[in-house]
């Protein structure tokens, strides 16, 4: 890939975001997970309500390495990267429910929790197809 | 859009590396503006422009 040139306190929010992004997913499962086993007590509220917060948190650390990345291609890269994710995500699920609806049985049940845990694994697997599309040709 | 990036470069024996230093991005964006597979922001253009020391016009050309 790309080796870009940023300075120190670039490559220390970018790795900040990352980490945040990273911890925030596995709080969210975790939390998620946790909040199943708890069913209808107020535990498993509060571990709803964090579970949600957590993705929150991934969100916004997603959106913050975005839109605070000063290198204009980079940025629009990642964008098209977050969006192509979320337009297969939406379609992949939406299909699955309907397929879940009216062939019942023939797939296994697909969690609401596990949406966001696809959504982030195909924002990667995007970002790594389309930055490859641009990889820079050595001189 | 056309432009003349490459030969600009080349005339200051700078690699894309050396040029995306100096913009203060990624060789990524050098490359792809270079192959026109993206056109740069006007604060981009303007900065190529001030680096080259030449209007922006004589960098970038409409197809």
């Amino acid at each position: 890939m790309c080796s870009p040139i940023r300075s120190a306190a670039d490559r220390k929010f970018r790795r900040q975001c990352q980490v945040a992004v990273a911890l925030s997913l596995v709080l969210y499962m975790t939390c998620s997970q946790a909040s199943l086993r708890l069913h209808n007590s107020v535990a498993g509220i509060v571990l709803s309500g964090l579970a949600g917060a957590f993705f929150f948190t991934e969100i916004l650390s997603f959106g913050l390495l975005v839109t605070r990345l000063r290198d204009e291609f980079q940025r629009i890269l990642l964008t098209r990267s977050f969006v192509w994710a979320t337009l297969i995500t939406m379609c992949v699920t939406t299909v699955w429910g309907f397929i879940e609806l009216h062939g019942r049985g023939k797939v296994p049940h697909l969690d609401v929790i596990w949406i966001p845990m696809i959504l982030i694994c195909v924002t990667a697997a995007a970002k790594v197809l389309i930055f490859r599309q641009y990889r820079p040709e050595s001189e | 859009m056309n432009n003349r990036l490459r030969v600009l470069r080349a005339e200051r024996n700078w690699s894309q590396a050396d040029l995306a230093q100096r913009l203060a991005v990624s060789r990524q964006s050098v490359n792809a503006i270079e192959t026109g597979k993206y056109d740069p922001s006007l604060p981009l253009a303007f900065k190529l422009a001030r680096l080259f020391d030449l209007p922006v016009e004589q960098i970038f050309t409409d197809k």
